[in-house]
């Protein structure tokens, strides 16, 4: 930079980016509001060591002081941890002395000094108040006039003007409270912030101001206490007016305060749980971060200080990166503004979860490298008293989870420069080419510049990870893996309390408001359904009294963790407690509200109020939304290791897969604005190869995956799975059902076109939805349309979307269903005949058919004249009978008959076999009209398919799925008449019942049936016990689909499985299977229903649907 | 096409236990196709009083839908009888309007060697054979003795 020749404005701003900072900041000034201004030197007002303090900024933090103030000496620990979190200010550090406040911060300080304050505050001895680094040229605008006001080679302070208002108001809010809570200005009040900066007379009074693009980052550097700036006059006519150009060079220094102030600018805060609920606070937080990115960044670039070492994997494009992050960030926000103001009741954003969504193929390319699992990694054998018998491949990661859990404390010591952070020498001349004053031992500093923090320390890497995301594959037994790493690696505390007799009593911990360590603890978080078999399979894989596990969940949930699992109750410490992410939110909700309120966590004693040996969140992907409160609550969760289970770590954004990170707090990609920089702006602007590579790079040394298709080098499968054979059933509707489904069809088409022609497809978007909702519910059963009691609580909008295409109350439509019922005749049952009747069919039942042959009877089935044959020889021969127009007669005593008059029989025969194999009891039968139909079709099907199952397997137990619980509902009565056994499961049940259900369907001895609804079943349970799955009705994506299949084919399933997907023909069904092949995923879109591009796409598909 | 179970099953039983006076054996290379052997029934012209009796061939096919459009058969020894025409035809209830799914090869085959030993002149096939049967009953024995002789029996 020339100072001399300051006549071209372009040589003021350098580098690429010139026209980004006056783009950027300029709306931010624009309606800068006029309140009460005072001027103060931002520069002074914080140096703790100068005398004029203005009376009204923050006083800075002094031990002395601080004493005086509450009047006694505070320890040293005490002290320390104040000093960390007053943010600089003695009012904030007396207050939370005062009223306990510290205390809650005391927990994590211990870690976070350890690794970052100590060695900072060793040297701010040495660091003078303020140590230059460089100098640039700006152009300045005169608000003055008048002769010889400056000149060259006059010395100009540059001083920064605000609003005060917001500033006093804030610091009333804390007092009050007490509480390190930031009151927010509002909306409004937040985005017009001043950034006004002047330069003054050495006098005080103002000859001009800096310009907007200068300022705007000069303004956040000051403000923000890192930087002091001086001025020297280049240039200025000798008669200045307003307006005219004053050339300057600024001179600027780093503050000693930036050094010393970083608590407060931690990114990620996590110290205090309380930030998480306020979405708002945190968003500010963010804001300001932001700001001082591009502050940092730009000033680099003006003074033109280059980093003499920057970490290699972050080196190029860096800082660019950075602004367009940033400026991306901007533009979105002042999106969103705009819509806020368009329409007023929008969602809120944190709603919405960001970033693109996935292509399938790119998805499948980021699982491939991730797939590249070494055959060669070492396995390591489990511990004697885990009591199951690990598979190579999982002796292999059971070796690289120990690594991953023991190794890095040995790591630690190796000192490699932290990724994010660069380091910068200090200039040891100035602009003039004088000596800079020199600090002995001082010759670099480092810059953050994604937190904005600055130190000058060299920056450790931290290893902060230390766990993993294990993302095997569903079924690969990653539950069995994680218990083999609890028996395998428990802590020094934990070892050493096993061998000692338990003889002490347990101690209770003298102060319940702190975090406890829990050394032998391992906490499981997952998913309300998974609890049982958790706690079922932890008691499988360990051998007797080696492993206490506790579920802690409802009633379960009165007892006080804390002290339970401290140290001094090691020996009788839980080894693992399991509970779900409700529990974890919950409890979180309560700490934070009491934190909010003004009190402190005290009186907590459940999953925050202890440092977890490990933590392990199985189906990881619960948390894929960082934004989610789950997703908060789960990363203050504390735990020496972490770890994710989930065998999809990324559902469909690269954000998912943030989120685990950020839960296992790996560093450098925990930091959301780095990863904003490398991975979702590379994506987003469809750099997707270098985004995809950096996300490789993260997924490398983090995850463990394997897939149910890989194989060893030897060329055998990683699990050898009994054979999956799939089945579409082509299922025909009666032909009432076929009339029902018809006029539905034909209403939805109907009200689709006149939308189309409209042009109101996407405000019906939901009904429409709602409407082949429909036409798919009575594919299941034509009832479902209309019957209230049924459908009562399945679809709030379905109602709705019947008013508006009028099926409400259509009488044709009544007519159609009542002539659907009249043929279904489910509720009589034809049971009214001599009992030599029924005995003359029972003897009948174990002959052959006599026109088939068959022996047994198939279904057997008789006449109204008491004649028995298969169901499917007679229904067939009467059929041909009445095809050729023929009176249909009795095969034996040619009686009349017809369809009408048959009757099914109903066996109750798998009762009893076992206890008396040889006195062969005659079975209980009782007669089942059979009707044109029995109930829809499906349902017949279903029962006919059971029935010959349970005949050749009567042992078989077989899952049915529907998605409709009302359809489960309907499917009941027909199992009870068919006489099999059914438990079902479906997601409005409490979890005590679901154990209970689902030890019922794994203890039964005889053919059963367990329905479950789609929703209910999808993830995580372990149904290994069946080999028969029915899919009851399609679902928009597969995928959704094979995972409840897997429920079945899983590890431990040992026999082949057979699955049965039920559709259709000629209906919707038949089209949603095309749709699933095309892969389009209109699931992925119902949840987004604001996003217009996806619900053209979707639109697309329904077009299909309804052609 | 594979063979439906039942036809296995009618086919075992017929070589297992077959009915006397009747044989029924498959074509190697149709199974639905069997050559038939029918001796006629003690006391009726096409039996009495000779010695061996008369053995009458017929063919018989079991349809597609076998069981439930009755087996196609004929005679293929030419036979006098009211009841079957001159191409072998028979005309028999169960074989028509009154099959049953639950009639067999063994009951069909039965049904034929009743009709030879009960000619039934009023439901005939054969106008000429009937109305010679109704006129003059003892030469229309006569003659289906005659014809049993010269095409039933076996010549030495």
């Amino acid at each position: 930079m020339d100072p001399d020749r300051p006549t071209k404005k372009r040589r003021f701003i350098n580098g690429p980016n010139d026209n980004l900072a006056p783009r950027f900041f300029a709306d931010l000034q624009d309606d800068a509001p006029r309140l009460t201004l005072a001027t103060r030197t931002a520069g002074e007002s914080t140096n703790p060591d100068s005398a004029e303090v203005p009376p009204d900024g923050p006083q800075p933090f002094d031990r002395a002081m601080f004493e005086a103030f509450v009047g006694a000496s505070v320890p040293d620990d005490v002290l320390g941890v104040i000093r960390n979190n007053c943010h600089d200010d003695i009012q904030r550090a007396v207050n939370m002395y005062l009223d306990g406040t510290w205390k809650k911060h005391k927990p994590q300080t211990p870690k976070e000094t350890s690794e970052e304050t100590p060695h900072m505050r060793h040297r701010h001895g040495s660091m003078p108040h303020s140590r230059y680094i460089g100098a640039f040229g700006a152009e300045g605008w005169a608000t003055r006039s008048g002769m010889n006001i400056i000149k060259h080679g006059d010395v100009v302070k540059i001083e920064r003007q605000k609003t005060q208002q917001a500033q006093l108001s804030t610091a009333k809010g804390k007092a009050k409270l007490g509480t390190p809570i930031i009151s927010r200005p509002n909306g409004a009040a937040r985005n017009r912030v001043d950034v006004i900066v002047r330069f003054c007379t050495a006098g005080g009074s103002e000859i001009g101001r800096l310009p907007k693009e200068t300022s705007s980052w000069v303004s956040t550097l000051m403000d923000q206490k890192i930087c002091k700036f001086e001025g020297v006059c280049v240039y200025a006519p000798g008669r200045l007016r307003t307006n005219d150009t004053v050339f300057l060079q600024i001179r600027c220094s780093l503050l000693r305060s930036a050094f010393f102030d970083t608590g407060f600018r931690l990114p990620e805060d996590r110290s205090a749980p309380s930030i998480g609920p306020f979405e708002s606070q945190e968003s500010e937080q963010e804001r300001e971060l932001r700001l001082r990115q591009v502050a940092l960044a730009k000033l680099f670039q003006e003074i033109n200080l280059i980093p003499i070492r920057v970490n290699a994997k972050a080196a190029k494009h860096k800082r660019q990166g950075l602004l367009e992050a940033t400026e991306l960030e901007e533009k979105r926000l002042k999106e969103e503004r705009a819509n806020a103001s368009s329409d007023a009741p929008s969602s809120p954003p944190s709603e919405a979860e960001d970033g693109e969504e996935l292509e399938q193929n790119q998805l499948d390319e980021l699982y491939r490298k991730a797939q590249s699992f070494d055959f060669d990694t070492p396995e390591a054998e489990p511990a004697d008293s885990f009591a199951m018998t690990l598979r190579p491949y999982q002796k292999q990661s059971l070796h690289w989870m120990m690594i991953k859990e023991i190794d890095d404390k040995e790591k630690q010591r190796e000192v490699s420069m932290h990724p994010l952070w660069e380091e910068y020498a200090w200039p040891t001349k100035d602009v003039d080419d004088e000596e800079a004053p020199r600090v002995e031992g001082q010759e670099h500093f480092y810059v953050n510049p994604y937190s904005g923090d600055v130190s000058l320390d060299y920056p450790v890497q931290e290893q902060n990870c230390r766990g993993g995301i294990l993302a095997d594959e569903m079924g690969l037994g990653k539950t069995i893996q994680m218990l083999s790493l609890v028996h395998s690696h428990r802590s020094p505390v934990a070892i050493e309390s096993r061998k000692r007799v338990k003889s002490h009593l347990p101690r209770l911990p003298s102060n319940s408001s702190a975090i406890l360590a829990a050394p032998c603890t391992t906490l499981v978080v997952a998913p309300m359904s998974l609890l049982a078999q958790w706690q079922s399979e932890t008691e499988n894989a360990s051998h007797e009294g080696t492993i206490r596990s506790l579920v802690y969940y409802g009633a379960d949930k009165n007892i006080n963790l804390q002290s339970l699992c401290s140290e001094a109750n090691a020996a009788s410490a839980p080894d693992i407690v399991i509970t779900s992410y409700g529990v974890v939110l919950s409890e979180f909700t309560q700490v934070a509200n009491s934190l909010k309120k003004g009190g402190d966590r005290e009186g907590h004693v459940g999953l925050f109020s202890v440092n977890f040996w490990r933590v392990i969140l199985d189906e990881a992907h619960s948390i894929k939304n960082r934004n989610s409160k789950t997703a908060k609550a789960c990363y203050q969760l504390a735990a020496e290791h972490r770890w994710a289970l989930t065998g999809t770590p990324i559902v469909n954004r690269l954000e998912d897969l943030f989120s685990l990170v950020r839960f296992l707090r790996v560093e450098p990609w925990s930091n959301f604005s780095f990863w904003r920089t490398f991975i979702t702006v590379p994506f987003e602007s469809k750099d997707f190869m270098r985004a995809l590579d950096v996300v490789q790079s993260v997924l490398e040394p983090l995850v463990m995956r394997r897939t149910k298709d890989m194989r060893t080098p030897d060329g055998s499968p990683l699990v050898a799975l009994p054979q999956k054979l799939m089945e579409v059933v082509h299922i025909e509707l009666s032909r009432a059902e076929r009339d029902v489904y018809d006029y539905i069809y034909r209403r939805v088409q109907q009200s689709f076109k006149s939308n189309v022609e409209a042009g109101t497809v996407m405000k019906s978007y939901t009904s429409i939805f709602a409407q082949i909702l429909r036409l798919r519910q009575t594919c299941d059963h034509p009832i479902m349309v209309r019957n209230q009691d049924l459908v009562a609580n399945e679809e709030d909008a379905a109602a709705q979307a019947d008013a508006a295409a009028g099926l409400a109350d259509d009488m044709d439509l009544q007519s159609l269903i009542d002539r659907f019922t009249a043929t279904t005749d489910e509720g009589r049952n034809a049971n009214t005949f001599g009992a030599h009747i029924l005995k003359q069919i029972r003897d009948e039942m174990e002959m052959e058919c006599p026109v088939c042959t068959d022996e047994p009877m198939a279904e057997q089935t008789v006449t109204g004249c008491w004649h028995s044959a298969c169901r499917e020889c007679l229904t067939t021969y009467i059929s041909r009978q009445n095809d050729k127009g023929e009176l249909a007669r009795c095969f034996s005593c040619r009686e009349p008959i017809n369809m009408r008059d048959l009757f099914e029989v109903v066996r109750y025969d798998d009762d009893d076999d076992d206890e008396q194999p040889g006195a062969k009891a005659a079975p209980k039968i009782s007669l089942q009209r059979l009707g044109t139909n029995n109930s829809s079709a499906k349902v017949v099907h279903l029962m006919r398919h059971l029935k010959r199952l349970r005949r050749e397997d009567p042992k078989m137990k077989s899952v049915i799925f529907s998605q409709f619980t009302s359809f489960l509902s309907l499917l009941e009565p027909a199992l009870s008449r068919v006489g099999v056994d059914f438990v079902r499961l479906d997601g409005t049940m409490a979890q005590k019942t679901r154990v209970s259900v689902l030890g019922a369907f794994k203890d039964a001895s005889k053919f059963t049936v367990l329905l479950i609804s789609l929703k209910a079943g999808g993830v995580g349970l372990n149904l290994t016990c069946a080999q028969r799955v029915f899919m009851m009705d399609p679902w928009w994506s597969f995928a959704v689909e094979a995972q409840a299949i897997d429920r079945v084919h899983r590890m431990g399933q040992e026999s082949e499985v057979r699955v049965y997907r039920f559709i259709v023909k000629d209906s919707v069904e038949e089209r949603m299977l095309k749709v699933q092949e095309r892969k389009k995923f209109i699931a992925s879109s119902l949840g987004m229903m604001s996003q217009e591009e996806r619900k053209i796409q979707t639109m697309e598909d329904i077009r299909e649907l309804l052609s | 096409m594979a063979l439906p179970k039942r036809i296995v099953k009618e086919t075992e039983r017929l070589m297992a236990e077959p009915v006397p006076g009747i044989s029924a054996v498959p074509h190697e290379d149709n199974l639905r196709y069997f050559d038939v052997e029918i001796h006629g029934p003690s006391g009726s012209p096409y039996e009495e009083n000779l010695i061996p009796g008369g053995i009458f061939k017929l063919e018989l096919f079991l349809p597609d839908d076998y069981p439930m459009t009755p087996p196609k058969i004929r005679f293929l020894t030419k036979i006098f009888h009211p009841n079957v025409d001159k191409l072998g035809r028979i005309c028999l209830d169960v074989l028509k309007n009154n099959w049953s799914p639950a009639l067999q090869i063994r009951t069909i085959l039965l049904s034929i060697q009743a009709l030879l030993g009960a000619p039934n002149p009023d439901d005939p096939l054969a106008a000429d054979v009937a109305k010679a049967w109704k006129e003059n009953k003892e030469a229309a024995v006569a003659t289906a003795k005659e014809w049993t002789q010269m095409y039933a029996v076996e010549k030495k």
